[in-house]
C-alpha cells in the first residue's frame, strides 16, 4: 500500500501551472483573434476633424546662405528665398543683415518678374565710411516686371504701354566674414513661377449696389500649407470693404465692428465664428454674411474648393439659418446669387438672307426657327447681334415685352445704326445713331444697352431716356474701346482697348448714376493675348475672347478675369466670330459656318449655316 | 507570522509574484513584437509607396537632364513633387523633393514640400546625409538598386498642435536629388495603445485569476495535510482511536491510510504492554495474597520452634532462631510487595487530615532511637518552636519519616543523626541528616530505586526488603510532595521530604536546603557540590535522588517491619 513518494514533484508543478495557464491562454486568444470575412453590414461614423489628404499646398524649401557665397550668390538665394514664407519669411531674413532681418516688412506686396539677371556692381555705403575693414558690394538686379501684387491681393499687370524693365541695386556688406544684403527691396521679388506655387487666386464675393447679387473679387492668396490658414485669409478679407476694383460699386455686408473670433476647418466643413457688431445684425444681414462666406470659402474657380460647407457662430453660438440643414450652409442654396451666362436662353445668330434665327437649347437636333418680330423677317440687315439676357425684363423700346419675351439689338451691315427691339411677334425695330462706327453692343441684366463706338462708350437706359455717353475714366490719348461686354452680375465690364501698341482686355466696374455712368478703375488681364478682337463671358470668372480672328492661326483664349494666365483654346481657322454660355462655346467661321466645341477631346462639330452667334447677354 | 506559518499563503504569494513576472515580461516581449510588426508593415507600404514615386520621378518625361543649381531645378522638383502618388489611408503624409545638398550646394532652391506638418526638423539631418551618401556611393547604377532609407522622427502639425510619432523615408533619385516622404504613424500609435491596454487589463485579470486557481489547488492539499497534523496531535496526547478520514485514491488518500494503520499498529502495541503490565502487577499481588496465608502457618510453627529452641540442640535451636529472622524478612517482604502492587494499581488513596509534622517526627524517631542507642549514637532534633501544620496523610508520612530514620541511623556508623523540620507559607520541609559512608556520585538516584543495593555481594539476609524507599518515594509524590536525597562518600547523606502544605497544591521550593549543614562546610568542594546538587533537586522535583548506600536496605527493613 506503500506509494512512492511524490512530494518532490509537487512543487514544481504547482509553480509551472500558471506559467503553462499563461501560454495556453495567449495561444487560446492568439488562435480566437481573426479578422472576419464575413458579417453584418453596418454604418461608419466619418472620422472628424483629420488631415484629409490632398489638403495641403506645396511649400518651396529654399537654402539658407552658404559659407563664403559670392554677393550674386546671397541675392540670387534671397530672392528664391522670398517664396518661402515659413516662419514669416525666417530663411530670407538669414540674408540679411541683423538689422534689417528685424526690420524687414515686406508683407505680402510682390512684384512679379521674369527671371532676374544679376549683376556686380560698385556700391558706397554712406553710414559706414570711415569704418575700417568693412567690405561692401553691390548686386544690380534687372529684369521684367510682369505684373504686381498690391498688399490686398490685387494681381496688377502693367499696361502695354508702361514701362515694364526694372533694375535695381542692393547692397551689401560683409558681417563675420559673410555677405549680407543691407537693403533689401521693400516688395516681396518673385519669378512667375514661383509666385504661380505659392500664390493661388481666389474670389472674394462681394455684393453689387443694386439686385441682392454677389459679384466675385478675385484676389491672390498666399498658401501657408492648410486649408486653414487660407479660410482665414479670405474671412479676414470679406471682413473689409472691397478694395481692387470693385471698391466703391460693391459692398461686404459684415457690418462695421466685426471681429472674427476663429476660423476651423472640421472634415470638409468651415467653422467661422464672428464677434462684436455682428451679434447685434438680424437674419437677414448674417443670411448676406453667410452667402458671401459661402460662396468665398467654397468657390471652385481657379482651383480646388478648399472646403464643401460652413457653418457661422456668432460668439461662438451656432447660427441656424432659415434654410440650412443642421446649421451648415451648402453653396447650393446661394447658387443664385451668383449670376453666370446660361444656355437656356437659346442661341440666336444671322441666318440665311439676314433674318435672326433661334436655336432652342438642349435640343440640337431640332432645327433653328426664326425669331418673331422684324427681327426675323430678314428685312433689316444686321451684323453683331444681342439679346437680353433675362425674360420678362424692362426692354428700352417702351413696349415692356411680356414674360419670356427677350429684346434684341443688332448693328446695321455699315456699323453706324443700331436696331433694336422686342423679340414678339410684330415688334418692329427702332433705329439709333450714336454717331461712329458702332464696334460691339452688349445688353446688362437691368436691360440696359451698351455700344462701343469709335468715340467711346454708350448707354441706353431702359425707358427711352436719352443716351448717357459712358466716362472711361484712364484711357489714354489714341486708346478706344473697340469691345464691350457687361458681366452676368451688372457690375464688372470686359472690355478691349486698342491704342496704339496694339490691343489690351481690360476690366472694369460700372458705377450708375440717374444720368450718368462711368467704368471704374480698368485692370489689365490677359497679357500676351495676340490681337484680341472678340469678347465674351465664359462665366462668372472666365473670359473668352477671340485672338487673331479670320486668320489661319485664330485662337480663343480662356482668360480669367483675376488676372491669371489665360488657357489656349485651338479654334477652327477663320474664325471670325464667338458666344459662350455656361461651357457652350459657338464659333462663327468666315464663309458662314457655325462650328460648336463639343466632346471631351476638343473638336469642333458644324452646327448649321450662319453667323453672328450670340447667347442672351 | 502569518506568511511563515501558512503554506496557502506562501504559495498564492509565490504565484502572485512570479505570474506578475511572467506576465509583465511576455506582455513586455508582445508590445515590443506588435510595435516593431507595426512599424515593418508601415516601412514596408512606405517603400512601396516611395518606390512608385520613385518610378515617376525618374521617368524620362519627368526627368529630363537638368544642371541642380538652375532655375529649372526648382521648376522640376516642384513638378515631380504635385505629381507624386499619395497615400491615402494614413491621414496625411508628407512629400518633398530635394536637391542632394552636397552636390546642389549652391543651389538657391532645395526643393519643394508639401504636407500637413511643419517641415523645420520633420526630415532629420542624419537621413538626408545618409541618403546622400548612399547617392554618392551609388553612382550612375541601375534605378532599380535605389536604397531606401528610413527614421523615426517627430512631426509637428503645421496648424499647432502636439507633436505625433512619424517615420521618414528617403531615398535618391537620379544623381542629384532626392525624394523623401513623412508618414505619421498616428494610427499604428493608437493600435499599440489599444494593445498595450488590453494586455494590461487581460494581464491583471489573468495574474488574479492565477492567485485564485493557486488558493484554490492548494487548499486541496493543505486541508487534508491539516487534518493530518491534527490527528497526529491528538494521537500524542494519548488519543489512539483517532484516525483520518480516506477519500479517494491519490496521494493524500494513501498519506490517511498510512496514518492509519500507524496509529491502529501503534493502538495494538500499546494495549499489547498494557495488558501484560496488567498480569504481571496481578501476578505479583496474587502471589503475595496466596504466600500469606501458608506464611501464616509456617510462622506459627516457627514461633513455637523458636519458643522451645532452649530444648532443642544447639544447631536446631540456631536453626529455629535463623528461621525465625528470615520468616520476618519474608513477611515483611510480602508487605513492601503488596504495598507496591496497590500503587502500581494505582489503588493507593490519601487520607489526608491536619498533622503536625513535629509530632510525627518524634512519633517515627521511636524506634530509630531504640536503634541509635543500641549503636550508642543519639538522633539531635532541631525543631521550630510552634507546630509545623500540613495535609497529610498521617500514616504514610509517618512511614516515611520511620524509613528515613531508620535508614540514617543504620548508615550513620554510630555517628548522630540530625533531623531538621522547617515550613514556609506554602510547604513543610524534613530534612534527615547522617555522617555516615555516604552516597558516591550518580546513586541519588538510584536509591529510590526497586531492590536497588549499593552493593549488590552484601548478603540479603541482611538489610531491608529493598523496596523502603521506593515505597516512601510513591508516598511523597502521593501527596505530592517531593522527596530527595545528596550524598558524598565519607560525608554522609542527606534525605530531605518536602510536602505541600495543602495537598495537591503547588509550591515553588523546599523551606529546607538540600545538602551538608553548615557544619560541614569547612571543605569548599563539598559546599559546591551540594549547592549544585540542592539545584538540582529544585528543579528536577519529586523525581529525587536518593541517598542509601549498603546499609540503606537494611535500614528500611527494620522501618517496614516495624510498620
Amino acid at each position: 500500500m506503500t506509494r512512492p513518494p511524490e512530494t518532490a514533484c509537487r512543487p514544481v508543478r504547482r509553480r509551472l501551472a500558471p506559467l503553462a495557464l499563461a501560454a495556453c491562454v495567449s495561444v487560446a486568444a492568439a488562435g480566437c483573434a481573426t479578422i472576419p470575412s464575413g458579417g453584418p453590414a453596418r454604418s461608419l461614423s466619418q472620422p472628424q476633424n483629420e488631415v484629409t489628404q490632398g489638403d495641403d499646398f506645396p511649400q518651396l524649401i529654399p537654402a539658407s546662405p552658404g559659407k563664403g557665397w559670392k554677393p550674386v550668390q546671397i541675392v540670387s538665394g534671397f530672392l528664391a528665398a522670398n517664396a518661402s514664407f515659413a516662419g514669416s519669411n525666417a530663411v530670407a531674413r538669414e540674408y540679411l543683415t541683423p538689422g534689417q532681418a528685424r526690420t524687414w516688412k515686406p508683407g505680402l506686396a510682390v512684384t512679379v518678374v521674369t527671371q532676374p539677371r544679376f549683376s556686380p556692381a560698385a556700391a558706397t555705403l554712406p553710414h559706414l565710411i570711415g569704418q575700417s575693414g568693412t567690405q561692401t558690394q553691390g548686386v544690380v538686379v534687372s529684369g521684367l516686371e510682369l505684373a504686381t501684387l498690391t498688399a490686398h491681393g490685387q494681381y496688377q499687370i502693367p499696361s502695354p504701354s508702361a514701362k515694364q524693365a526694372i533694375s535695381f541695386r542692393l547692397k551689401l556688406m560683409k558681417i563675420r566674414g559673410q555677405w549680407r544684403i543691407v537693403n533689401p527691396p521693400k516688395r516681396l521679388l518673385l519669378t512667375k513661377s514661383d509666385f504661380l506655387r505659392v500664390f493661388q487666386p481666389r474670389n472674394l464675393y462681394f455684393f453689387a449696389a443694386r439686385g441682392g447679387t454677389l459679384v466675385p473679387d478675385p484676389v491672390f492668396v498666399p498658401l501657408q500649407a492648410t486649408v486653414r490658414d487660407l479660410a482665414t485669409d479670405l474671412v479676414s478679407a470679406l471682413q473689409q470693404q472691397p478694395l481692387g476694383t470693385l471698391a466703391g460699386v460693391t459692398h461686404t455686408s459684415f457690418p462695421p465692428g466685426t471681429k472674427i473670433l476663429g476660423v476651423n476647418i472640421e472634415g470638409p466643413g468651415a467653422i467661422v465664428n464672428l464677434g462684436g457688431t455682428v451679434a447685434r445684425a438680424g437674419p437677414t444681414v448674417l443670411d448676406n454674411i453667410a452667402a458671401q462666406l459661402v460662396w468665398t470659402l467654397t468657390s471652385p474657380s481657379y482651383g480646388r474648393q478648399a472646403i464643401k460647407s460652413v457653418k457661422l457662430e456668432v460668439d461662438g453660438h451656432p447660427q441656424s439659418l432659415p434654410g440650412s440643414v443642421d446649421g451648415v450652409e451648402l453653396p447650393s442654396r446661394y447658387s443664385g446669387r451668383v449670376p453666370r451666362p446660361v444656355a437656356d436662353g437659346g442661341l440666336y445668330f444671322i441666318g440665311k438672307g439676314g433674318a435672326v434665327q433661334a436655336l432652342p437649347p438642349s435640343q440640337a437636333a431640332a432645327p433653328p426657327k426664326l425669331v418673331l418680330g422684324q427681327a426675323g423677317t430678314g428685312l433689316v440687315p444686321m451684323t453683331s447681334i444681342a439679346v437680353t439676357p433675362d425674360t420678362g425684363e424692362r426692354a428700352i423700346t417702351g413696349t415692356s415685352p411680356g414674360a419670356g419675351q427677350r429684346s434684341i439689338a443688332g448693328i446695321s451691315a455699315d456699323g453706324r445704326v443700331v436696331y433694336f427691339g422686342a423679340l414678339t411677334k410684330g415688334a418692329s425695330l427702332a433705329t439709333w445713331r450714336p454717331g461712329g462706327r458702332i464696334t460691339s453692343l452688349s445688353w446688362d441684366t437691368s436691360g440696359d444697352l451698351w455700344l462701343a463706338t469709335g468715340h467711346g462708350v454708350w448707354l441706353r437706359r431702359p425707358g427711352g431716356k436719352a443716351p448717357i455717353a459712358v466716362d472711361v475714366g484712364q484711357l489714354l490719348p489714341g486708346e478706344r474701346v473697340t469691345s464691350v461686354r457687361i458681366a452676368p452680375d451688372g457690375v464688372r465690364i470686359a472690355m478691349i482697348v486698342r491704342g496704339n501698341n496694339g490691343a489690351q482686355l481690360e476690366i472694369g466696374a460700372v458705377t450708375l448714376g440717374a444720368n450718368t455712368a462711368s467704368i471704374g478703375p480698368l485692370a489689365p488681364i490677359g497679357a500676351g493675348i495676340p490681337d484680341p478682337a472678340a469678347l465674351s463671358w465664359y462665366d462668372a470668372d472666365n473670359l473668352m475672347v477671340l485672338a487673331r480672328p479670320g486668320s489661319v492661326r485664330a485662337v480663343l483664349e480662356e482668360v480669367p478675369v483675376s488676372g491669371g494666365q489665360p488657357t489656349p483654346i485651338g479654334a477652327e481657322p477663320h474664325t471670325i466670330s464667338l458666344a459662350t454660355a455656361g461651357s457652350q462655346i459657338v464659333a462663327g467661321l468666315r464663309g458662314g459656318l457655325l462650328v460648336t466645341l463639343s466632346g471631351p477631346d476638343g473638336s469642333w462639330e458644324p452646327l448649321g449655316r450662319g453667323q453672328d452667334p450670340a447667347y442672351p447677354g | 507570522m502569518r506568511w511563515s506559518r501558512s503554506l496557502q499563503l506562501r504559495v498564492v504569494g509565490t504565484t502572485l509574484v512570479f505570474s506578475v513576472a511572467v506576465i509583465t515580461v511576455l506582455g513586455f516581449f508582445l508590445v515590443q513584437q506588435i510595435a516593431a510588426g507595426l512599424l515593418q508593415n508601415k516601412e514596408r507600404s512606405a517603400a512601396t509607396l516611395a518606390a512608385s514615386g520613385l518610378t515617376l520621378a525618374e521617368s524620362p518625361t519627368a526627368f529630363p537632364a537638368i544642371a541642380p543649381a538652375s532655375p529649372a531645378a526648382s521648376d522640376l522638383m516642384y513638378k515631380i513633387l504635385i505629381q507624386l502618388p499619395e497615400e491615402t489611408n494614413s491621414g496625411g503624409t508628407g512629400a518633398a523633393v530635394m536637391i542632394n545638398r552636397s552636390h546642389g550646394k549652391n543651389a538657391d532652391v532645395l526643393g519643394w514640400y508639401k504636407g500637413p506638418y511643419r517641415l523645420g526638423g520633420a526630415i532629420p539631418a542624419d537621413l538626408i546625409n545618409r541618403v546622400g551618401a548612399d547617392q554618392q556611393s551609388r553612382g550612375n547604377r541601375e534605378p532599380s538598386s535605389e536604397p531606401t532609407s528610413f527614421e523615426p522622427t517627430s512631426l509637428v502639425p503645421a496648424d499647432g498642435g502636439q507633436p505625433v510619432p512619424g517615420l521618414a523615408i528617403g531615398v535618391p533619385v537620379g544623381t542629384e536629388y532626392q525624394l523623401y516622404y513623412l508618414f505619421p504613424l498616428t494610427q499604428e500609435q493608437q493600435t499599440l495603445a489599444l494593445v498595450q491596454r488590453t494586455i494590461i487589463v487581460v494581464g491583471l485579470a489573468l495574474v488574479f485569476l492565477l492567485a485564485a486557481i493557486a488558493s484554490l489547488v492548494t487548499r486541496w492539499v493543505v486541508v487534508p495535510v491539516r487534518q493530518a497534523a491534527r490527528s497526529a496531535q491528538r494521537l500524542s496526547t494519548g488519543n489512539l482511536g483517532e484516525r483520518m478520514q480516506v477519500r479517494g485514491a491519490d496521494d493524500l488518500a494513501a498519506l490517511a491510510t498510512a496514518f492509519n494503520e500507524m496509529a491502529a499498529s501503534l493502538q495494538e502495541k500499546m494495549q499489547e504492554l498494557q495488558d501484560l503490565s496488567h498480569v504481571q502487577r496481578r501476578f505479583v499481588s496474587d502471589v503475595s495474597h496466596e504466600l500469606r496465608t501458608p506464611l501464616t502457618t509456617i510462622r506459627i510453627a516457627a514461633d513455637v520452634l523458636f519458643a522451645s529452641r532452649q530444648q532443642l540442640d544447639v544447631s536446631s535451636g540456631r536453626s529455629a532462631e535463623l528461621l525465625q529472622s528470615q520468616l520476618e524478612r519474608f513477611e515483611s517482604l510480602l508487605v513492601d510487595l503488596l504495598e507496591i502492587s496497590r500503587y502500581d494499581a494505582n489503588a493507593a488513596t490519601l487520607e489526608p487530615e491536619p498533622v503536625d509534622i513535629c509530632d510525627l517526627v518524634r512519633n517515627a524517631a521511636d524506634v530509630a532511637q531504640q536503634l541509635a542507642e543500641r549503636r550508642g549514637a543519639k538522633i539531635e532534633f532541631r525543631l521550630p518552636a510552634g507546630p509545623c501544620v500540613a495535609e497529610a496523610d498521617r500514616r504514610r508520612v509517618e512511614r516515611i519519616l520511620r524509613n528515613l530514620l531508620v535508614n540514617a541511623v543504620e548508615h550513620g556508623e554510630s555517628r548522630n543523626t540530625v533531623v531538621t523540620v522547617a515550613g514556609d507559607r506554602d510547604a513543610v520541609a524534613v530534612a534527615v541528616r547522617d555522617y555516615g559512608v555516604g552516597l558516591t556520585p550518580g546513586q541519588e538516584n538510584l536509591v529510590f530505586d526497586r531492590f536497588w543495593r549499593a552493593d549488590p555481594a552484601r548478603a540479603r539476609t541482611t538489610g531491608g526488603t529493598g523496596l523502603g524507599l521506593s515505597i516512601a518515594l510513591e508516598d511523597a509524590r502521593l501527596h505530592g510532595g517531593w522527596l530527595e536525597a545528596w550524598g558524598e562518600r565519607g560525608r554522609g547523606s542527606v534525605f530531605r521530604l518536602t510536602l505541600p502544605r495543602l495537598t495537591g497544591t503547588e509550591f515553588a521550593g523546599s523551606p529546607l536546603p538540600l545538602g551538608p549543614d553548615e557544619a560541614d562546610l569547612a571543605t569548599a568542594a563539598g559546599a559546591a557540590e551540594a549547592v549544585m546538587l540542592e539545584g538540582k533537586g529544585t528543579s528536577t522535583g519529586s523525581i529525587a535522588a536518593p541517598a542509601g548506600s549498603t546499609a540503606a536496605a537494611a535500614g528500611s527493613t527494620a522501618a517496614v517491619s516495624g510498620d
